[in-house]
């Protein structure tokens, strides 16, 4: 391929590389990338000759005009976006500038623009990047970065060489240099093969220089920069219709849990089945007014925690206590017998829930590791809800929570849970009537405008039910005969509340309405009950044994409190099914995310020390393992002068290789060349070869008179005899005077007698 | 003692030098304003990237390194060299590599004091195991010798970011010849109408044998006589008398004043000038320059003798006068004396010891 053609290409492929790697961080509409996509396939055709080419170099002016008037534009909606600065506009910026510089190619300077844009595209996709895939587009830009580099410069070669050095030759020059560039010989797949093998070293040392460069910066003390997940639903305030509608087709993961009773099940089926009917609590609400779910945020309705130190792994533990439990656990050890434990993995989340198995009783948070400047802790809640807060390490008060955070970076915690849709017996509760007068009031407020109207509903579903059991079971039959699930909501504008036109009107909705319904009808009909945001299910992942929960596995129920039974979850929305096993390639590459997440995006200086340990260890230095106080031998002392040894050498190696080579290549620059080029100058290199032997070498830098002039103050024999070698051989190099052969023979039989008298 | 003051200094200079172009500074700097972003940002990918722009450094200087690598470069001297006129300088470059081919390769002359002169040769791509010209052309305004002490090699392949030289120790003396200039009709027919009508333009085997002298370049080997030459140890040829009236003798005056050093230039210069139009013309001709003489003779050989003569002459402090000439200056010779003097040389033509300006 011609060099011009080939060059080209590269460029092209650089700046689509660097779009296609911010098109995976969900940042740009699919309007924006179509129309980039479209304009960079049309300027393949503005060439400098070309009609289009010639067009665009006409309407430089309006190009220049639209290009003010566009960041004048950028600049406005960044002002307009403050105090939360959102600086995407500037990337639409820079995105129409990448655009228009294809377009405009003209010279090797047009050609740098693109790919200072390029490079400015791929640095925003690394700021803005929450995928694996981003990855893939890095090495792709590498490779591309690599070759586009190189065949820039030798553009740019040819062109500072063949055409600015001699101007007044210009018309000669500029034909020589165009024919260079079509020229299909400069560069082959031999070329795009080594350096194709340089890129992917390149891409190594970059990963080296990302695991070993210490995460010690403000950055990093500060918690980073890191664009949180934005998942609905979990907010203080839950407008009902929007939980669903956001999360349908979400494929964003929310948690990740290994739980060892479920990985221990051998059949996938059984297996399926358990992890489908998983219920992750998230948040609680007890108020509903106008629509939507909100926190009354009494303090009766608080959370109540009981911290303590476990003393295996130096882990907080927070054991949730229930106030209205008849007899209460004491001690945490007793609490979690018989229950699940889970460990969970929760990313960035805009609104740091604690989810767990439904009914979590308790969490336990691990120390931060060694060198980490954040730690996180756990905060209640109302309603046996807890959320989770981060905190800067405070390096002499591990547990010193007075530097919170407001972003929330992730967490990892192990959680113990009951299952909350049945009665324990060991854990009875307290009848309504044995309950503090009010404690459960913020569970039984209806909204006013509903009043009427659902009293007379419960009352016609509920009646003949006395005890509350019964009351759930009437409400949750009905909802699920009368109404109908379905996420495409319609809704009857003229009724205000969603709830009133799902019960009374449209009859069909999402999990939200049907839990919402449910909590409603239950406390006209005297139930107390609490609305639960959470997620349902989760996908199997065999790499991890793990569980994957998605945002599109949002999910709403209720939890009742049935008296001596306790809150007993309700789950009102007709059951579907949903598979719960990702396929092999979805698993690894939800394993590759994780790994992403974890080693990537989250790498900090706690993961380096912990790097550098586990190299430490494989290398046989001594050395603690990590929280274990393991003592590892280290290198014994012969290993150490061996290893020494070793490293003494090879620099002594390397460094004398240098000269070595160097020697041998002038040898051969100052010597070898003219072997066969002049027969007098052979025979003159062997005299000097000999004389060197002798003891009277010729120094490098001396010309062969001054060699010679030199070598008249030495005892030497046949002077006359070099001296005519010398002038011979001086006429033949630097005058390109012909010797002939039978002179040279004469001279080769002389020059034998000349050595160093003894 | 100087070479051995001078080997510690070439123990020290680096046989390679690094430079950073002004893409390289602009590089670096964005790598240094990317690793503080990324640290103080707290954002890992960003480490990534600036990884890769180190990353992308080192290689420029690796491959750069593995481009010039078992190089041998030469030169390729002209034929003659005159001050004040352009020549080429040929410039080859042998790729010793098997498999890896160099490109974008600057090979630039070292004068005296190690400085590159102001051109340079450039190959695109040598590729492996080839050798590949190319030539600069140059003007050297002074007549005598300029060394040349080396090569410099350098390139900025692949990325442009730094240029790598390595310098190659290849001496050479380069001889230029004085500056020709016009020589008057004047001068010349008035030189000539003192040697005769006949004329040939070349040296032959003709004439009584007028004695042995060493060989010279140019000369006939079989006027080699070999018995003289086994026992002097060198080479010796015979010598014949050619006819009288075609010989002449160029006798340059050297006694010049310090301040008329560019009037002695325009002397040699012209000196030159005339020596190589009366050889061209088939004459005998021969110098004298102060206390150096060129036995005249005929042929393009005795051109390049005059000629590296001249480019050497001095001129002299004390002065040799006109008389204190070789003998076979003045036996049967026709002498054309050049003197400096301002604005145009004095050529005073003369037979034995009678001379007469002409110009």
């Amino acid at each position: 391929m011609r060099f011009r053609l080939v060059h080209k290409l590269a460029t092209y492929l650089l700046a689509g590389i660097a779009v296609f790697t911010l098109a995976t961080s969900s940042v740009l509409s699919s309007f924006t990338l179509v129309l980039v996509v479209l304009f960079c396939a049309l300027s393949w055709h503005a060439d400098p000759e070309s009609r289009l080419g010639n067009l665009v170099a006409r309407a430089t002016l309006a190009f220049n005009i639209v290009t003010l008037l566009f960041l004048a534009g950028s600049v406005f909606q960044v002002a307009r976006s403050f105090p939360d600065v959102d600086l995407l506009p500037f990337l639409d910026f820079v995105l129409f500038l990448l655009v228009l510089k294809l377009f405009q190619r003209r010279g090797n300077r047009d050609y740098l623009q693109v790919y200072i844009l390029s490079f400015l595209v791929m640095l925003a996709a690394a700021w803005l990047a929450t995928s694996v895939v981003f990855v893939v587009g890095f090495g792709f830009y590498v490779l591309l970065a690599t070759w586009t580099l190189m065949l820039f410069h030798l553009r740019r070669e040819i062109e500072e060489n063949y055409i600015v050095r001699h101007a007044s030759e210009s018309k000669a020059e500029q034909v020589t240099a165009t024919r260079v560039l079509n020229s299909r010989r400069v560069v082959g797949l031999a070329f795009f093969a080594a350096t194709g093998a340089v890129a992917v070293l390149v891409l190594l040392g970059s990963s080296l220089v990302f695991a070993v460069v210490p995460r010690v910066g403000l950055g990093f003390i500060l918690g980073g920069v890191r664009r949180p997940v934005g998942i609905a639903g979990f907010t203080d305030e839950v407008k009902l219709g929007m939980h669903g509608v956001i999360s349908t087709d979400n494929q964003t993961v929310v948690l990740r849990s290994q739980i060892p009773s479920i990985a221990a099940i051998a059949d996938d089926s059984a297996r399926d089945r358990v992890i489908s009917s998983l219920y992750w609590r998230g948040t609680v609400y007890d108020t509903y007014d106008k629509g939507q779910w909100l926190r009354s945020r009494e303090d009766k309705a608080r959370t109540q925690l009981a911290s303590f130190q476990s003393p295996a792994e130096l882990a907080r533990g927070y054991l949730l206590t229930d106030p209205f439990e008849v007899n209460p656990v004491r001690g945490w050890r007793a609490s979690i017998v018989g229950a699940i434990e889970q460990t969970v993995e929760v990313v960035a989340l805009s609104h740091p829930v604690a989810f767990a198995l439904d009914r979590p009783v308790l969490f336990e948070i691990p120390p931060p590791p060694a060198g980490a400047f954040t730690a996180v802790d756990l905060e209640a809640r109302w309603s046996d809800e807890v959320s989770l807060r981060m905190f800067r390490v405070n390096p002499a008060n591990p547990y010193d929570r007075r530097q919170a955070m407001t972003e929330f970076l992730g967490a990892r915690y192990r959680v113990y849970s009951r299952a909350a849709d049945r009665a324990h017996p060991e854990r009875a509760s307290l009848a309504e009537e044995q309950l503090v007068p009010g404690a459960l009031d913020n569970y039984l407020r209806i909204p006013e405008p509903l009043t009427a109207r659902l009293a007379a509903l419960a009352s016609d579903i509920m009646a003949g039910q006395r005890t509350p059991a019964a009351k759930v079971q009437a409400v949750v039959g009905w909802l699920r005969k009368t109404h109908t699930y379905t996420t495409n909501l319609k809704r009857d504008d003229r009724i205000a509340d969603p709830l009133e036109d799902f019960l009374f009107a449209e009859k069909d909705g999402h999990c939200e309405y049907f839990a919402s319904a449910a909590a409603i009808l239950l406390r006209a009909g005297g139930v107390p009950t609490r609305y639960v945001n959470g997620f349902l299910g989760g996908e199997w992942n065999d790499l991890r044994q793990a569980i994957t929960v998605r945002e599109n596995r949002a999910h709403s129920w209720v939890e009742a409190y049935l008296g001596r039974e306790g809150w007993v979850r309700v789950d009102a929305t007709p059951s579907l099914s949903r598979t719960s096993r990702m396929g092999k390639l979805r698993q690894l590459v939800d394993a590759a995310e994780l790994f992403w997440g974890r080693w990537v995006v989250e790498y900090n200086a706690s993961q380096q020390i912990l790097l550098a340990q586990r190299l430490g260890q494989k290398l046989g230095f001594s050395g603690r393992a990590y929280g274990g106080g393991r003592h590892v031998t280290g290198l014994t002392r012969r290993q150490a002068l061996v290893f020494a040894g070793i490293v003494v050498l090879a620099i002594v190696i390397v460094s004398q290789r240098r000269r070595f080579m160097r020697w041998r290549w002038q040898r051969r620059s100052a010597e070898g060349s003219l072997r066969g080029e002049a027969p007098i100058a052979r025979v003159y290199h062997a005299t000097v070869k000999r004389l060197a032997v002798a003891g009277l070498p010729r120094r490098p830098w001396e010309t062969p008179h001054e060699y010679l002039a030199r070598l008249k103050d030495s005892p030497l024999e046949g002077g006359g005899i070099f001296e005519q070698l010398t002038e011979l051989y001086t006429s033949a190099t630097y005058g390109n005077a012909e010797i002939p052969p039978e002179v040279v023979a004469s001279i080769r039989g002389e020059s034998r007698q000349v050595d160093i008298s003894t | 003692m100087a070479s051995l003051r001078a080997r510690p200094g070439r123990w020290f200079r680096p046989p390679r030098k690094f430079r950073l172009t002004r893409e390289g500074k602009w590089f670096i700097g964005a790598t240094l304003v990317l690793g503080f972003a990324a640290v103080n940002g707290g954002i890992n990918l960003l480490f990534l990237v600036f990884g890769m722009l180190l990353c992308l450094l080192v290689a420029n200087g690796v491959l750069a390194e593995a481009s010039m690598r078992r190089l041998a470069p030469h030169r390729q001297l002209p034929h003659a060299i005159y001050a004040g006129s352009p020549f080429l300088m040929g410039i080859a470059v042998r790729n010793h590599k098997n498999r890896v081919a160099t490109f974008s390769l600057e090979v630039e002359d070292l004068s005296a004091d190690r400085n590159p002169v102001d051109r340079r040769c450039f190959f695109l791509k040598i590729p492996a195991g080839r050798r590949q010209e190319t030539s600069y052309r140059r003007t050297l305004a002074r007549r005598g010798i300029h060394r040349l002490t080396g090569l410099r090699m350098s390139t900025r392949f692949p990325f442009g970011l730094l240029r790598r030289s390595i310098d190659v120790d290849a001496p050479a003396d380069l001889l230029v010849y004085p500056a020709l200039m016009p020589v008057t009709d004047l001068v010349l027919r008035t030189g000539l109408s003192q040697l005769g009508e006949k004329q040939t333009a070349a040296r032959a085997r003709s004439g009584e044998f007028h004695g042995l002298r060493e060989l010279r370049p140019g000369d006939d080997p079989s006027s080699i006589h070999w018995r003289t030459s086994a026992r002097r140890g060198r080479p010796f040829v015979r010598e014949f008398e050619e006819e009288a009236g075609r010989t002449v003798v160029i006798v340059l005056e050297t006694a010049v004043d310090p301040e008329a050093s560019l009037d002695f230039e325009t002397a040699v210069s012209y000196a030159a000038s005339l020596a190589l139009v009366l050889i061209r013309r088939g004459l005998r001709v021969g110098l004298v320059a102060g206390a150096f003489g060129i036995v005249p003779e005929i042929g393009g050989a005795q051109g390049g003798q005059i000629l590296r003569a001249l480019a050497l002459v001095e001129p002299a402090a004390n002065s040799q006068s006109a008389g204190e000439r070789p003998a076979w200056a003045g036996h049967g010779a026709t002498t054309l004396t050049v003197t400096a003097a301002p604005g145009r040389p004095s050529v005073e033509v003369g037979t034995g010891m009678a001379l007469r300006r002409i110009s």
